[in-house]
């Protein structure tokens, strides 16, 4: 009887210290998401794929435990290239920890690059199996990503990793996006100068942007630590390519240190075009430079 | 007037030669020999280095976030496991060794003798996630500095420039030793004091440690969904819409305390700054907490017949 009536006044002070206390915890929960110190509860069909195991363990706070149990055992899915298997493990990991950018950025990698490229040479696929699912894991990768981005506005590792996947030619290219990402995380200001040239290199790819790319050019040639190979020449191409151009010369040394040093660079921009920036006038600069008895 | 004196509540000497004997006795119970485990997950932890993108420019952090996963996971499933387990042992133990009888015949009010056994727990508690830390601290500070030089050479050697320099060095600065991730194992310590409490309280109830310890499993759990409840509720009991339900939901928001606001840890574990107004907040909250379950607990052993 005691027992009881103990259990009874318990029951009711606990209900009542709820009532003052509820209002207060309520508003720190707010303001702990809004502050992004602690995250919106897992949605029901997380809890339900990774199991009820682990979904006791996430809800009991070690969701960083399990995410990293995950992410092991995803290794294993890498190494046994079962990358459907790998790319719903991240899938699971990002949303038990969706502000850990390192696992937006290597899932996105394992599926844009390992997955795809393992598709792409399994010589026991059909030819256009091969090629539809190199493709479809490229998309997914990327669609990875960018989810990462909306969570981490401004991470500009994600936003850089966006840039380069957006910009490789071989992963079936949108160079506007490309720039616009390597343009946002170079304005989070806590990019480095890579992510600016990278920027550029994506917006002079990108049709009818020539006069954007040649402004943005010539504000990056300015500082010297700018002035790379690939950098030197793209600012050169894209003034050869302005209607009211001055002569070739004359823009060579604007954009060169020397004459030999231009036919260097334009020699190797011209060979080592993986990225398939603009070539413009390289050519005929390089035939000019070669008849003026150049040597690099 | 001397008796009087002797009788007063919490007398801090009675509550510390109580605690210091729990302590004691706690230690003498091996748990120490959990750090040796720990020790060998924080050594091992910083083994495993998953592939990851690892092209000219990317500035990689990974590793140092691994470890960080395992090392305050391991703490945190320590802190929990022990709140319960060690509090839901004490009062049984005590009953089975006799000591109770002892202690009780003496003038020592029950309110001291609670406060002090949780105290011992609590401190035990703390002096294991202190060394805990350390090692994590000493484990985390060599990678993270043994990542920052590598990192560092590599960007000199590739022409980076001092802005981009000093960014990737705040970057792997955010990732190694930080105060947050300090505020992140207080957070934890925090939780544990809460569950240790609960844990009490439950306890005075029953006459079974298994029961005890399920329980208290079973309240942390509905306390680390009680802001889903909260928020259920919010939803759903719009007026002219109460169901059962959402009046459950209700009740398990009013009656737990809300775990998931101490898992800024998670946040602390990114790298993200912890405010110190976080902190003050939360150790706000246990202390209520605590002194409510601490006070439960008294009314309900103050008239527990051994």
């Amino acid at each position: 009887m005691k027992l009881w009536r103990n259990i009874v006044v318990v029951f009711l002070v606990l209900l009542a210290a709820g009532w003052v206390k509820s209002p207060w915890e309520e508003g720190k929960q707010r303001q702990f998401e809004q502050q992004g110190l602690v995250w919106r509860p897992l949605e029901p069909d997380v809890k339900k794929k990774i199991g009820q195991t682990c979904a006791v363990v996430a809800l009991g706070g070690l969701r960083s435990v399990v995410a990293s149990f995950l992410n092991l055992s995803a290794y294993g899915s890498f190494e046994n290239r079962d990358w459907v298997k790998l790319s719903e493990k991240f899938d699971l990991i990002v949303a038990l920890q969706p502000r850990t950018t390192y696992y937006w950025d290597v899932g996105a990698w394992h599926m844009a690059y390992n997955a795809a490229m393992d598709y792409k040479e399994n010589e026991s696929l059909p030819a256009a199996r091969q090629e539809a699912l190199h493709r479809a894991f490229v998309l997914r990768g990327r669609s990875f990503l960018e989810r990462g981005v909306v969570n981490n506005p401004h991470e500009w590792t994600l936003l850089s990793s966006l840039g380069r996947f957006y910009g490789t030619p071989s992963k079936y290219p949108d160079y506007a996006k490309s720039a616009a990402a390597y343009e946002r995380a170079w304005k989070t200001g806590k990019a480095r100068n890579f992510e600016a040239r990278a920027w550029l290199y994506s917006l002079a790819r990108v049709e009818g942007k020539q006069r954007e790319a040649l402004a943005l050019a010539r504000q990056l040639f300015v500082r010297d630590r700018n002035r790379v190979d690939t950098l030197c020449c793209l600012l050169f191409v894209l003034e050869w390519s302005q209607p009211d151009a001055p002569p070739t010369l004359e823009l060579l040394r604007r954009c060169f240190e020397n004459e030999s040093q231009a036919l260097r660079m334009l020699r190797t921009y011209r060979e080592n075009n993986a990225e398939m920036l603009p070539t413009a006038g390289v050519e005929h600069a390089i035939s000019l430079l070669e008849s003026r008895g150049v040597k690099p | 007037m001397g008796k009087q004196q002797s009788n007063r509540w919490l007398q801090p000497r009675r509550v510390s030669v109580i605690a210091m004997n729990t302590f004691t006795q706690l230690v003498r119970m091996k748990v120490f020999y959990f750090l040796m485990i720990f020790s060998v997950i924080a050594v091992v932890a910083q083994f495993l280095d998953l592939p990851q993108y690892n092209g000219v420019e990317a500035v990689y952090t990974g590793e140092l976030q691994i470890l960080k996963d395992w090392c305050m996971g391991v703490m945190k499933l320590f802190a929990l496991v022990f709140a319960i387990a060690a509090t839901a042992l004490l009062l049984p133990k005590d009953v089975e060794d006799r000591t109770l009888y002892t202690i009780l015949a003496k003038p020592v009010p029950r309110l001291d003798y609670l406060v002090g056994k949780l105290t011992g727990v609590l401190l035990l508690i703390f002096v294991s996630l202190l060394l805990m830390n350390v090692m994590m601290t000493v484990v985390l500070g060599y990678r993270a500095g043994a990542l920052l030089d590598e990192q560092v050479q590599m960007a000199v050697s590739r022409g980076w420039n001092e802005p981009a320099i000093a960014s990737m060095r705040a970057e792997i600065q955010a990732q190694g030793v930080t105060w947050s991730l300090q505020a992140g194992v207080f957070a934890i310590f925090l939780q544990a004091c809460i569950v240790g409490a609960v844990s009490m309280l439950l306890s005075t109830f029953s006459t079974s440690t298994l029961f005890t310890i399920m329980v208290s499993f079973m309240t942390y759990l509905a306390g680390s969904f009680q802001a889903d409840a909260a928020e259920f509720y919010r939803v759903y009991a719009k007026p002219g819409n109460t169901t059962l339900t959402s009046v459950l939901m209700k009740g398990v928001a009013l009656i737990f305390p809300n775990y998931q606001l101490f898992n800024i840890t998670d946040a602390a574990m990114q790298g993200q700054v912890i405010p110190l107004a976080a902190v003050m907040d939360l150790t706000g909250l246990t202390a209520f907490y605590v002194v409510l379950y601490t006070l439960l607990s008294w009314f309900v052993f103050s008239d527990k017949e051994f």
